[in-house]
Parts: structure tokens; C-alpha cells; sequence
């Protein structure tokens, strides 16, 4: 049998078979002045393509490449002055003014309450939180908690009223990050102390955090994450034996602040009737929502909340940060006589 | 070595006959491709377009890029037959609402996500019932990371006008087209001004007012990190608790309630004049006859119909036929004439 081997040059590829398509070829080659129809155009298309002519004498070879060049050029000069222009637009309308105001890095927020406590003894606290934030150059932040007794529903119970005093406060100081809450009735002991690299600072607060403790001590189900990592953590609080413990926090100056502190205050649950008050809403909220208590922090209590009549751990002892009266005003305990024995044994400012 | 122009004579076996067709199949299809270079571009052109294009072929396989930042949330099957039984009529009142989303998605780009909202065990009563439509968008959004907005619609709307693009109804004058206080329009009479909020955050949820408070059929959803905390907070056992039994419309009412209460939430929340997404029938609030603000108005050329409580004592199924049928006739009257009315 024979077998024809198909031709490898890519400029006559017949197909064999058809002879119509012979005679077209034969036509067009010979250049006759018959003009084909769209439909001939379209089978030639599809059946017999010819090929575009080669052109290689040398004045094509140079308008080629002078072409090529001019092509380069054009295409190079273009993108570089898209770039320049793009640099221009960007410098001019690139919107500076949507920098952030400015502001003390921390805010220190304190809130006094003028029905139970005399002046001079607030002077005393006042005098002390001034001190500490004079000389690391925080802002210091200071309302009578009974400018938002319209807010809260039941003004005998004076923990909620801190909420939207440090609402107020992060309202009114949107340049600053960190807000630091103080009860009243606690003593800053050490104000050599900054909060930055005692506390906030990304990696002294992840050698701080208590990962998978208990939301409510001693043994709730719902326990603090253990692998998020301490640069997303936006509130910091510490706990007792009892729970959460609300007398001393920091909280960024973030959405999720915002969120927090206008959920937590939320009317419906001043009016659950918690055993602890805000506390006790805390901890719902820590329990329940999983983006809340993401972004929480738990430090040991003696960091920024010790007790000088605590016991074990939370024991305040010299040289820690801040003492705390917190639950002084009980009847068995006296805010001011506790107050007045350490008030004389605080730390002052070394320069 | 064998040479490709030594297959004089075929081998013997049909393997290797087999093996020398393949050996030679990158010349051949060169030897075929390359005169008809201009052929092959223009099939190559028709198989890209045919592939990614929006409208489609039938029948013809479609890759969608994905890249569309809206997702149209379409609950369905609400209820799923199990507390009433799901007739022909309700059936095709479903395949109706369907088609009409899903050809506008096409037509627009945008995504389309089918949910389904019937009952479950997890949602027995006592339990996040009706607060189904919070989980079903958490998991929309996890499906469609890219997208940005949500567009939520309950069954029982239809979209007149499917050549408005969401792009021109509401986003490209966004500050223009929404308001963000209820100092001109407080059908609940909720709390106009509470301290703390701020007028200049970015909006994250756009929601219509009708005359009995917010209306969730038709309303869209930012993805954003408020968005995260609002659909984490929206329910809370305690805020079940003590006001399951008042709140009606369960996930509206708590979300009333908290834009009265919290002012982050006010921040966030922008609202929208009903008829631009949530234009009532006439039926529904029946009491407020003859409000500008509230009824489709067919003259106007409203763009989305919410038939809004047509399962408790209205015909759905009448309604959907007539919406779809003035859809069809209006769509029509415009093609030919494209200048009037």
C-alpha cells in the first residue's frame, strides 16, 4: 500500500480530497480578476488559509526595527508618565486631614461621687491621680459620677454609672488610645510606674495575660481564649476570687470599645437585677458573646488592682502599683480610715 | 532512534501505531492552527465570552469570576411545611420570587444565596426562634468572603425594575439617598437624640422604615467588623428573657431596641425611604391608605415590591401574579418606547 507523507512545511498544508478546492488555490494563485464571494472567503478561511508574505529584504528589515524602537520608546514614556502623574494626584489629594487629632496616649478616668464622701478627701484622690499623670504626661479625666445619674436606671447601685462616664471620656478624647478607669477609692502607691511598659505594651501584656482561666471563678465552663495573641486585645481587667473585678480597666479607644461599654450599659440588663451588678452583667457578656471575650485580657489582680487587706495573691505589698479599697463602703469597713493609713506610706515621683 | 519521517510502513502493533499517532499529534495540530491563526483567535474569543459572560448560554458551562461585591440573601421555604402545609400555590409563589431574583442577579453580576429558613430543631421555641435571618447572614458571609454587601429579601418580594442596578438605586449616592437620624420620620417614636453617637462613622446597615417600625424584608448589610459585633449581640438570652413576649417581630423588635439603647449601633445604621427597596402593596399597612412613602406606586416605577404579611389574611399568590404580570407589561411598555413613561 502506499502512504503519502503529509508535507512539514507550514506553508502548503493541503488537505486531500477535495477538488474544488484544488481549482480555488489554482485561481487565487494565478491572481484572475474573479472576486470571491463572503461564503469562498470563508472556506478558504477555514480550508486553505494562505499565508502572510514574508518580507526580508533589508530597507523592511530596518523599518521593522526602527518601528520596533519607536514602539519602545512610546510604550516606556507612557508608563513613566503615568507614574509621575499618578504621584502628583496621589501628594495632592491624598487626604492628609483624615490623620488622627491628637491626644495624651493615655487618659486617666475618674469619676467621684460628692453625695457620700467629703471634698477633702476627693481633693486627696484628685491630687494623687494629678500626680501620676503629670509626670508621665497622661490626660487625666475626672466627672462627678452624678452627671449621669439620668442615665442609669437604678442610682443606688453606683457601679454602673462608670460606663458612661468612660463612654464620655473616649467621646470626648478621640486622639488619645488608652483609658484607664480608677475607682475612686483606690491609691496610685507607685506612680514611678508607667502604664506602657507595665502593662499595655504588646510584649509585657502577653508575659501578663491568664490564658484558660475561668470567666467566673472557680470553675465556669466558658474559660479566656488561649492562643489569641495580646496585640488584638483591647480591654484589660483583672478578676478576684469572686469574679470580674470592675474598679480598675483599660480600654482602647476602638469600635469595639465603643460596643462594649454601650452593650454592657444597655437597659435591659440594669434591669436583670444581676447579684453583682455590673459585674455580674460583665460576665454574661463574657459568657455569651464570643466577640467580646476575644478581645479581653485577664491580669493577675496585683498588676493594677492589689488588695491591701487581700489574701494569697491578690495581697498588695510594697512597691506594687495600685491599692485598692475596693468594697469599703460596707458598714463594717471605713473608706476614710483605710484610706488615710496608706495615703501617708505612697510613693512619690522620683525624678 | 526512530526518526518521525521513518513511519513509512504502519508497525505491526496497534499499540505502538497507537503511540506514533500521539508522537505526532503536537505537528499536526500545529500544521492545522497555525495558518488559520485568525480562525483559532476568534473561536478562542467566543469560548472566553460564552464561559464568563453574566447572561450565559444555555446549557453552556459558566465559570463566574466571583468578584461581584453585592450577595442577594433570598430566604426561602420559610417555615418549610412543617407548622402549615406548603400548597401548589405556595409552591409557585417560591418559584416565582426565585426566578425573579435569580434573573436579576444574573443580569447584574451579583451573587445570589438561596437560604433556607425552615424550622429547626435548634430554633424550637424558647430557643433563638426567628432569629434565624442573624445566623443564615453570618453564614452568607462566611460563604462569600469577598463580597462586601449583603442585600437581604424575605420570599414574598419581587423586583419590578430589574434593569435598576443596586449600584444606581442606593450606593452611588449613598449619603444622598439615605438619612441617618429620625429627627423627619419616627413611625416607633423611639428616642431621637441619646448621647455618645457619632454622625460621621461608616454606614453598616441600611434599613427601611415602614409605618410600624424598622422592616427587615428588604434591607442590606455591610461586611465589617461592627457588623461582626451586631450580629454577635443581637441575641442575648437575657435580653430574651425578659422581652420575648412583648417583642412581636423578635429579631426586628431587638434590633429597635437596641438602636434606642446603644449608641454605637446608631452610628452604624443609616436608613433608607421605604419605596427606593421596600415598596408596600396596598394591603399591608392598610391603616396608613394613600402615605406617599409607603405604597408602590406604579407611575413612580417603583423598584422592589415587599408583599409584607400577605400569609395572614392576604392572597400571596394573587399578589405575586399581578406584581409579576405589571413587572412584565411595564418592562414591555418601556422597551418600545423607551422615552415615555
Amino acid at each position: 500500500m502506499h502512504f503519502s507523507i503529509p508535507s512539514r512545511s507550514a506553508d502548503q498544508t493541503t488537505l486531500p480530497g477535495s477538488p474544488s478546492f484544488k481549482a480555488k488555490s489554482r485561481a487565487s494563485s494565478h491572481r484572475t480578476s474573479y472576486a470571491p464571494s463572503i461564503f469562498a472567503r470563508l472556506r478558504s478561511l477555514i480550508f486553505h488559509p494562505t499565508p502572510p508574505p514574508h518580507s526580508s529584504t533589508a530597507f523592511e528589515k530596518k523599518r521593522r526595527s526602527t518601528r520596533r524602537t519607536t514602539v519602545s520608546v512610546l510604550v516606556i514614556a507612557f508608563v513613566a508618565a503615568a507614574a509621575v502623574l499618578l504621584t502628583i494626584m496621589y501628594a495632592l489629594f491624598a487626604n492628609f486631614a483624615t490623620m488622627d487629632p491628637a491626644g495624651p496616649h493615655v487618659v486617666l478616668v475618674l469619676g467621684l461621687d460628692n453625695t457620700k464622701y467629703k471634698d477633702d478627701y476627693l481633693a486627696k484622690i484628685v491630687e494623687n491621680r494629678q500626680e501620676y499623670a503629670d509626670a508621665h504626661g497622661y490626660g487625666l479625666y475626672v466627672r462627678y459620677i452624678s452627671d449621669f445619674k439620668n442615665l442609669v436606671h437604678d442610682v443606688t447601685k453606683k457601679g454602673w454609672q462608670k460606663l458612661p462616664l468612660m463612654r464620655s471620656a473616649m467621646h470626648e478624647n478621640p486622639g488619645s488610645t488608652y483609658f484607664w478607669y480608677l475607682d475612686q477609692n483606690a491609691i496610685i502607691m507607685n506612680p514611678n510606674l508607667d502604664i506602657e511598659s507595665h502593662i499595655t505594651d504588646v510584649k509585657r501584656l502577653n508575659s501578663l495575660v491568664l490564658r484558660d482561666v475561668p470567666v467566673v471563678p472557680p470553675d465556669s465552663t466558658i474559660r479566656t481564649y488561649r492562643h489569641v495573641p495580646s496585640d488584638r486585645m483591647k480591654f484589660i481587667i483583672s478578676q478576684d476570687h469572686e469574679g470580674f473585678q470592675t474598679g480598675s480597666f483599660i480600654l482602647k479607644n476602638e469600635e469595639y470599645s465603643r460596643y462594649v461599654l454601650d452593650a454592657w450599659f444597655d437597659k435591659l440588663y440594669q434591669e436583670y437585677k444581676f447579684e453583682k451588678d455590673e459585674k455580674g452583667a460583665l460576665e454574661h457578656l463574657a459568657q455569651w458573646h464570643p466577640t467580646v471575650l476575644s478581645k479581653m485580657a485577664v491580669i493577675p489582680q496585683r498588676i493594677f488592682n492589689a488588695y491591701p487587706n487581700g489574701v494569697g495573691e491578690a495581697m498588695y505589698q510594697d512597691g506594687d502599683f495600685v491599692a485598692s479599697l475596693a468594697g469599703c463602703d460596707t458598714p463594717e469597713r471605713s473608706c476614710v480610715r483605710e484610706f488615710e493609713r496608706l495615703w501617708d506610706d505612697r510613693g512619690r515621683v522620683v525624678n | 532512534m526512530k526518526d518521525k519521517d521513518d513511519l513509512i510502513f504502519s508497525p505491526a502493533s496497534r499499540t505502538s501505531r497507537m503511540l506514533n499517532r500521539i508522537r505526532r499529534l503536537p505537528t499536526r495540530l500545529r500544521q492545522v492552527l497555525l495558518p488559520r491563526r485568525v480562525l483559532v483567535i476568534l473561536l478562542i474569543l467566543l469560548f472566553w465570552f460564552l464561559l464568563f459572560s453574566e447572561s450565559g448560554v444555555p446549557f453552556f458551562p459558566r465559570l463566574r469570576w466571583g468578584s461581584s461585591k453585592f450577595v442577594i440573601i433570598l430566604a426561602v421555604n420559610q417555615g418549610g411545611g412543617v407548622m402549615q402545609w406548603k400548597g401548589p400555590k405556595e409552591w409557585a409563589v417560591e418559584r416565582t420570587s426565585i426566578a425573579n431574583k435569580k434573573a436579576y442577579a444574573d443580569r447584574h453580576g451579583y451573587h445570589l444565596a438561596i437560604q433556607d429558613m425552615s424550622i429547626k430543631k435548634r430554633y424550637a421555641h424558647e430557643w433563638r426562634e426567628s432569629w434565624e435571618k442573624v445566623d443564615v447572614i453570618r453564614q452568607t458571609m462566611k460563604q462569600y468572603p469577598k463580597a462586601e454587601w449583603f442585600w437581604w429579601l424575605d420570599l414574598h418580594t419581587y423586583i419590578m425594575e430589574p434593569s435598576i442596578s443596586l449600584e444606581k438605586q442606593v450606593f452611588n449616592r449613598l449619603d444622598n439617598n439615605t438619612y441617618r437620624t429620625l429627627a423627619d420620620y419616627n413611625p416607633l417614636d423611639l428616642p431621637v437624640e441619646i448621647p455618645f453617637v457619632d454622625n460621621t462613622h461608616q454606614i453598616n446597615l441600611i434599613v427601611p422604615q415602614d409605618c410600624g417600625g424598622f422592616n427587615l424584608g428588604s434591607f442590606l448589610i455591610r461586611r465589617s467588623e461592627w457588623t461582626d459585633f451586631l450580629l454577635d449581640i443581637w441575641w442575648d438570652p437575657v435580653f430574651y428573657e425578659q422581652r420575648h413576649m412583648q417583642w412581636e417581630h423578635k429579631e426586628q423588635d431587638a434590633l429597635e431596641h437596641m438602636y434606642s439603647n446603644q449608641a454605637w449601633i446608631r452610628s452604624g445604621t443609616a436608613f433608607i425611604p421605604q419605596r427606593l427597596i421596600n415598596s408596600f402593596p396596598e394591603g399591608a399597612c392598610s391603616e396608613q391608605r394613600g402615605d406617599k412613602r409607603i405604597f408602590y406606586s406604579q407611575d413612580d416605577r417603583d423598584f422592589v415590591v415587599n408583599m409584607a404579611g400577605c400569609e395572614w389574611g392576604r392572597d400571596c399568590f394573587g399578589e405575586m401574579e399581578h406584581f409579576q404580570k405589571l413587572s412584565a407589561s411595564l418592562q414591555q411598555k418601556s422597551r418600545w418606547w423607551p422615552f415615555s413613561k
